[in-house]
């Protein structure tokens, strides 16, 4: 008789694990330049983009 | 255990997936209010990728030919959350969450866009799963 069955289930991983994500997750890099009409104004934003669930979780 | 792929495999996945924005026109770049890959935000921005949107992954990169800008965005007073690359008919194939950092302004109430802005992408990479 095989002593090592049945096994005790594993946790899986807490959903703010930084592996889990690291496992999930594409992502999405831009730099964005917006111009602005009212005052003339250049601003520019580095954008970083993970996939979102979609529970619609921000980052 | 962490789930993770070969390159080859991340290099094909992505190339896949990218290559469904060139399937009827040029695809878009659209930056959005809050919502869900099925269900989407309203468009505050809507940019407009190259033709062939993207170059061939390497190392599970893929790097964006060049997009046009959008000189006169839709904009909204609510702050962008959003962004999704979507077919030139609309159907989203990438939607993720944004978060900004702003080289020069405070970003305490998000990436705000108003109606009019012009809006340059200069740069985008695609970054496949591990």
């Amino acid at each position: 008789m095989n002593d090592e069955f049945p096994r005790e289930p594993q946790p899986l991983l807490p959903d703010d694990d930084p592996v889990r994500l690291k496992a999930e997750h594409a992502v999405l890099h831009a730099t964005v330049t917006i111009t602005r009409k009212a005052t003339g104004k250049v601003e520019t934003y580095s954008i970083v983009g993970t996939l979102a669930d979609d529970d619609n979780d921000e980052r | 255990m962490a789930v993770s792929h070969p390159t080859t495999v991340r290099n094909a996945m992505a190339d896949w997936l990218l290559a469904q924005l060139d399937v009827s026109g040029p695809g878009k770049l659209a930056f959005r209010l809050a919502g869900t890959a099925d269900a989407p935000g309203t468009v505050a921005a809507t940019l407009t990728l190259s033709a062939t949107s993207f170059g061939a992954t390497a190392a599970g990169v893929a790097t964006a030919a060049a997009i046009a800008s959008d000189t006169n965005a839709t904009g909204n007073a609510s702050p962008v959350a959003n962004a999704t690359l979507q077919t030139a008919a609309g159907t989203v194939k990438v939607h993720c969450a944004v978060a900004a950092s702003a080289s020069d302004i405070n970003m305490s109430g998000g990436l705000t866009i108003a109606a009019g802005d012009t809006v340059a992408v200069s740069s985008l990479t695609y970054t496949a799963p591990p």
